[in-house]
């Protein structure tokens, strides 16, 4: 009972309404960039017949057909809009609910022809849990539980993109030999760029990236429990991971990365603005100054 | 003017507003459990992190899935499976390969989408989907083969 009431309190955490203010923005300024980046295969995907549509789930549940051209682009034109307008922290419920329902449907779109992809899971948790937050602004100080639980959803379900994968190579699906295996070779083979196809003839150093993605996966959950200055660390070496595998194999995990950031102390950003754009405008006035000539002694 | 700045508010949830989203919480966690633990790839957003999660043996071998077409132009040429191509993307066609096999009408999607998204293009008057096989021995890649595994005329 006390653990489960602990649980509870670490969950709604009060955290800075300021923080989840610019996560906000940056996850609806994201969200029509997938549209085009990660998920573009819905329009083109609604132009052929539909054959191959094979809808996941929540889909087949609601007996939603194979798409139509108009149906997408309208779909695209509206989550487009309604991010825009939620970016802007107005209408906070209409047009968040908008993103989330709409987003939801077209990332399920998106899976819903063979191939479904994890690395949508983070922010569609973020979608969902934006738009129940009242009250936050980018020069606010204050805090929020209401935040604190909306910002610990979205930091869970990162990691939770990173633990279950480790569980799912080696319980579910590879089992214990998915580290003496030869998945990253494979996936060199198929998606290496010119800086990962060398490494097919060191196999040894595959066989130890795997380890190293394994280790990595298992060791995320720590970041839900690091400080300020471990979470800024995390977040470099999780971004520095995804570059890498974008350099090498091509795989691309931006929705992710995007989520990545509610680790960090994103409430400073205003403030540091602030004191940057002082700086500036300081500057510029000492340099006007001198454009005038020396300053004439009083009398 | 006081130069001290005020001490930050705190902003509570009522206790409805905190069971609910407690709740919430622990349902969509729950799912996310049960999608990882026995659920199916189509739980999606809730299934398995199957990316990337299979075994490979080390002196297995890697498939690669390709699909080519003869044209109206009179040319052999590679389709793109990607967004800019005709939308389908390569694992989607590798996904359900044995529903291609088994029915090779199934790539009529194809010939329709770069009818209606490339007009202007050769059409698709026949498809082929080609496997390249590359062997591994102890994890490195060996000489490739092709194998054309369906053919089908469009119709």
């Amino acid at each position: 009972m006390r653990a489960t009431a602990a649980v509870a309190a670490w969950w709604v955490r009060p955290a800075p309404l300021a923080r989840f203010a610019v996560l906000r923005t940056v996850i609806y300024l994201f969200v029509p960039i997938d549209l085009f980046a990660r998920t573009s295969q819905v329009v083109p995907h609604a132009y052929g017949s539909s054959e191959l549509y094979d809808p996941v789930e929540l889909l087949a549940a609601i007996h939603q057909p194979a798409p139509q051209p108009w149906f997408v682009q309208t779909l695209r034109i509206v989550i487009i809009v309604a991010s825009l307008v939620a970016a802007t922290g107005r209408a906070r419920r209409v047009a968040g609910w908008v993103v989330a329902f709409a987003f939801l449907d077209w990332c399920c779109l998106a899976m819903s022809y063979g191939k479904v992809d994890h690395d949508h899971l983070a922010i569609l948790v973020a979608v969902f849990v934006l738009p129940t937050v009242p009250g936050a602004s980018l020069r606010t100080r204050a805090r929020s539980e209401a935040a604190g639980w909306a910002l610990r959803c979205i930091e869970v379900a990162v990691i939770a993109t990173y633990f279950l994968s480790a569980y799912a190579k080696v319980v579910r699906f590879g089992h214990p030999h998915w580290l003496t295996g030869a998945t990253f070779a494979w996936a060199v083979v198929r998606r290496g760029t010119f800086l990962a196809r060398p490494l097919l003839h060191h196999p040894t150093v595959l066989l130890l990236a795997q380890w190293g993605l394994f280790s990595l996966e298992c060791l995320t959950p720590i970041v839900l429990f690091l400080g300020r200055r471990g979470r800024i660390a995390a977040v470099i070496a999780l971004e520095a991971f995804h570059l890498t595998t974008q350099a090498m194999i091509r795989i691309n995990f931006v929705p992710l990365m995007v989520c990545l950031l509610v680790f960090l102390p994103l409430e400073e950003l205003a403030p540091a603005l602030d004191r940057a754009r002082d700086a500036v405008a300081r500057r510029a006035r000492r340099g006007r100054a001198r454009e005038w000539g020396q300053v004439l002694p009083d009398g | 003017m006081s130069g001290e700045p005020e001490p930050a508010a705190t902003l509570t949830l009522t206790r409805r507003g905190r069971a609910l989203r407690l709740a919430a919480a622990v349902a969509a966690g729950g799912a996310i459990v049960y999608g990882t633990v026995t659920g199916a790839e189509k739980m999606f957003p809730a299934g398995p992190m199957t990316q990337y999660a299979f075994y490979v043996a080390p002196n297995g071998q890697v498939d690669s899935i390709q699909v080519f077409a003869d044209t109206t132009a009179g040319t052999h040429v590679p389709v793109h499976l990607s967004p800019s191509g005709v939308g389908i993307k390569r694992a989607d066609i590798e996904i359900q390969l044995p529903a291609i096999e088994r029915n090779p009408s199934l790539l009529r999607t194809i010939a329709v989408a770069q009818r209606r998204l490339h007009p202007d293009q050769p059409q698709y008057v026949r498809l082929y989907v080609v496997d390249t096989v590359i062997p591994l021995r102890h994890r490195v890649p060996q000489p490739a083969r092709t194998v054309v595994l369906v053919t089908w005329t469009v119709t």
